[in-house]
């Protein structure tokens, strides 16, 4: 994945073929490379770009799989793999993660039983204490993120303890907060199901089988299934209703994306976005809240200064497609 | 236009990159209209003296002012259709101006009365003209082309003479209400009757005009319009669409004048588009009255403008509400008399075409049993009508009593092809009895009707969650729909149905037209409510 994102092909939900999508595809994919480098700058903190496309299909996830792409080659990542050594000078009560071969727990760390030989370590699982766990066939992480408590579902089986993490178990483990994506729940569940042919990420995992959310690495914001944490998504209607947590992980992400019409218009004024990076994407397909989505859009950039060209990064939009951003320095 | 495939949308992105690069993808056809100007600079003289008679009085008369000068810019229609309608344009005007001639003075008499006295020629000739450039556009394509008017009225009224044209089949009228159905691999050109600068203020077209300019929809967009109504400003008139000023810059119009100037200022056309007529993109604009006929239905009245015949001893419609929790839409089967309450989305049928496709899909699905459900039902429906025949009406009802039907004066209403069966299963058992079937033979007519009314059902439950879908999609709030709203199904057919609140429910029991029974008629405010 050194090179560009190459010949990529898709298949839809409920179709037969495979399509090669025009430069369009590939266009928005670097876009979601470039919004991570523009994030690297802390003088970008409260920015707003708006995104106005011909059609919005498949662009987010584009977007997201930019994204995903960036953060994968960056090699960083908030979880850090400990040894019992590590464990021993580890504070009680330190979030830790837990992973076995097919699942991954979310813990908190109460200590090691050094009775026991080797020492058994001690943790609270959903609030309960878990029996004394060896160590045998179990790897343990510190995150520096917090993420949800809950059973995760490993999508590749770990390799066993004492061997180095393979780059396909960092890729599907990557704790890296990027991106909180925002939609219509039906919609983006469907682009996420598109299927994609990218040969040298199929080589990397080992798999034929790959959507645009195994690629994107979307996850739930509020009912989290995989241990990576880097893209997230959630209906925008429950925007207002997130809980502590939920707003805690999203404002560990850099980028707030808000999918469509119906998401800007509602999600632009909100003060939970006030100082924050926000991309919102609006469809001059769709006159449903047009509009309105451009109105509330302005409204919130408005306060801030409104940048020449394209941001001052090197992308080119697609035909029909139009950017402008907004930041907090004047930069005219 | 919404869940594109990759290759409708490798479509859109290619025509918009050719859009950006060649010139003429947009093109302005500026025809002579020397009859429209003549007219509308008498229009703009009038709406000009506004200070010297009593604007409150003339509130009508100015609306239909508006209402011609839009017409003479933008109302496309040849010679046979145009004639009539400009008559009843003039009957209009003549009846505005006679209301309030005593208020108004000679400086206004004179010019309205030189424009009735012209007002059919000067019509119909602007309308001609711009039919014929219509016509020159459309016939130089081979793909569909969608034709945008500048007001819902407007396009009801081209939409109407459409229908018997000879190029029908290529051309579609465009509607905020029906982007979600246009199919973009069909569409070659979109066409727009007026000039770009003026038809892009109005917020209800400029979202149309930004969906079908600045998506890809098209190869190419043309716009019509007489001399009079265009500006320079008309070049560069897509920079409107942007939802803000800025150095963006989009694809040029080029205006096309044949052996003429270039644009200029030609008229100080101060009139606005008119915006008053009733007809909104949102509701179906025009529907059908109610009929007479012989299905006892009782009407739930939907919104302040339609009606929705359904049947006397019908146990279900489908109603539509949002969950406060969930905060989604969901689909209910409601009685329509016991249940409903005023206020709730009821979901209806806009074209009684649509009840033929929910049959159609509901025989396909019952599979190869559906042409023996078909035999059967055809075979006791002829064996009744050949009784009515051969007794007469009341001896048949009679008789139909006496073998113990209890809504044996019901069996006009069985007969007709659109009733399924009589309701309650033990008249339908009687009657085929009575009508000569064994009994093991109306056993199996009966057990093959309660399949096809049970695949019915489930068609009909199907359209009321596919439009569930939409609007969870579109994460729609009920208050949305207080007007009533159109859902567009392309995943259906492009099934058309109406979203509206029940205002009530009539007590009183009317024989209606079979082929409207839930299917979408216009409110009577007198007879029906």
């Amino acid at each position: 994945m050194n090179q560009g994102p190459g010949t990529i092909q898709l298949r839809q939900q409920g179709t037969s073929e495979w399509t090669i999508p025009g430069p369009w595809f590939s266009t928005f994919v670097a876009l979601g490379e470039k919004m991570m480098e523009v994030a690297a700058s802390k003088d970008t903190q409260n920015h707003r770009m708006l995104l106005v496309v011909p059609r919005r299909e498949l662009v987010a996830p584009a977007i997201g799989f930019g994204i995903s792409r960036h953060r994968f080659l960056s090699q960083r990542t908030y979880s850090v793999e400990l040894t019992l050594d590590d464990l021993d000078d580890l504070p009680e009560g330190t979030q830790i993660r837990a992973v076995w071969p097919q699942r991954t727990r979310d813990a908190v760390f109460i200590g090691l039983d050094k009775k026991r030989n080797p020492p058994a370590i001690l943790l609270e699982i959903d609030g309960v204490a878990h029996p004394p766990l060896g160590a045998k066939n179990i790897r343990f992480y510190r995150i520096g993120a917090p993420t949800p408590q809950g059973t995760k579902e490993n999508k590749n089986l770990v390799s066993e303890k004492g061997t180095a993490q393979g780059i396909k178990e960092q890729f599907w483990s990557q704790v890296f907060p990027a991106a909180a994506f925002f939609s219509e729940g039906t919609h983006f569940e469907r682009q996420m199901e598109t299927e994609i042919i990218y040969p040298d990420l199929q080589a990397i995992l080992g798999t034929n089988e790959l959507t645009l959310r195994d690629a994107a690495r979307f996850d739930y914001l509020s009912n989290d299934k995989h241990p990576h944490f880097v893209n997230v998504f959630e209906k925008s209607i429950k925007f207002q209703d997130l809980g502590s947590l939920e707003q805690d992980r999203m404002d560990m992400t850099d980028w707030v994306v808000l999918d469509g019409n119906t998401a800007v218009s509602r999600l632009s004024p909100s003060e939970r976005l006030y100082g924050r990076r926000v991309l919102g994407i609006v469809d001059f397909a769709n006159a449903v809240n047009q509009n309105p989505g451009f109105q509330a859009f302005l409204a919130e950039a408005g306060n801030l200064w409104l940048h020449k060209g394209q941001d001052g990064f090197d992308w080119t939009p697609p035909p029909g497609t139009y950017l402008w951003s907004w930041g907090a320095k004047n930069e005219s | 236009m919404s869940h594109e495939s990759i290759a409708e949308l490798n479509l859109a992105y290619s025509r918009l990159e050719r859009q950006g690069r060649e010139p003429g993808k947009f093109r302005l056809l500026v025809l002579p209209g020397e009859a429209g100007r003549s007219g509308t600079q008498i229009i703009n003289q009038v709406l000009r003296q506004n200070e010297s008679f009593d604007m409150s009085l003339a509130e009508d008369l100015t609306r239909t002012l508006r209402v011609v000068a839009a017409d003479f810019r933008g109302y496309c229609a040849p010679d046979t259709v145009s004639m009539a309608y400009w008559a009843e344009k003039l009957v209009e005007l003549t009846t505005r101006v006679k209301e309030i001639s005593g208020f108004l003075p000679q400086s206004v008499l004179t010019p309205l009365e030189e424009l009735a006295n012209r007002l059919v020629e000067w019509g119909t000739r602007s309308s001609q003209e711009l039919f014929q450039a219509l016509e020159a556009e459309v016939s130089l394509r081979e793909g569909r082309v969608a034709l945008v008017l500048s007001t819902p009225r407007l396009s009801n009224h081209v939409g109407e003479w459409l229908a018997g044209w000879s190029e029908n089949e290529k051309i579609t009228v465009a509607r905020s209400a029906s982007l979600r159905s246009l199919e973009i691999t069909e569409i070659e050109s979109v066409i727009f009757m007026g000039a770009p600068h003026r038809l892009f203020r109005s917020p209800k077209l400029e979202k149309l005009a930004r969906a079908l300019c600045l998506s890809g929809a098209s190869e190419d967009v043309a716009f019509i319009a007489p001399r009079w109504a265009c500006s320079p400003a008309d070049e560069s008139a897509l920079q409107l669409l942007l939802p803000f000023q800025s150095d963006t810059k989009l694809p040029k119009v080029l205006p096309i004048a044949t052996g003429q100037a270039p644009l200029v200022n030609a008229i100080a056309d101060e009139i606005e588009d008119e915006d008053l007529a009733p007809a909104t993109e949102e509701v179906p604009a025009v529907v059908p009255s109610l009929r007479a006929g012989t299905t006892p239905c009782r009407l739930l009245h939907l919104g302040e403008r339609f009606s929705l015949p359904v049947e006397e001893d019908a146990s279900r419609v489908t109603a539509l509400q949002k969950d406060a929790i969930s905060d989604q839409w969901e689909a209910h089967g409601r009685h329509p008399y016991d249940e409903l309450h005023i206020g709730d989305l009821v979901l209806a049928i806009i074209d009684p075409s649509e009840t033929n496709d929910l049959r159609k899909r509901a025989g396909f699905a019952m599979g190869e049993k559906f042409p023996v459900y078909e035999n059967g039902q055809k075979s006791w429906k002829s064996k009744l009508s050949e009784m009515e025949h051969r007794f007469g009406r009341n001896i048949l009802e009679k008789q139909l009593q006496a073998a113990g039907i209890s809504a044996g004066h019901r069996f006009s209403y069985w007969s007709e092809p659109g009733t399924i069966s009589p309701q309650m299963n033990e008249d339908f058992r009687k009657l085929l009895l009575f009508l000569g079937f064994t009994p093991s033979e109306a056993n199996r007519t009966m057990e093959l009707t309660r399949e096809f009314r049970a695949h019915l059902i489930a068609e009909g439950l199907r359209a009321g969650l596919e439009v569930v879908r939409v609007l969870n999609e579109e994460e729609s709030d009920p208050s949305h729909f207080d007007q009533g709203r159109t859902v567009i199904l392309k995943e259906l057919g492009n099934a058309s149905y109406l979203v509206a609140p029940v205002t009530s429910v009539s007590s009183e029991v009317i024989m209606c037209d079979p082929s409207q029974v839930r299917s979408l008629v216009a409110r009577n405010h007198r007879g029906t409510s």
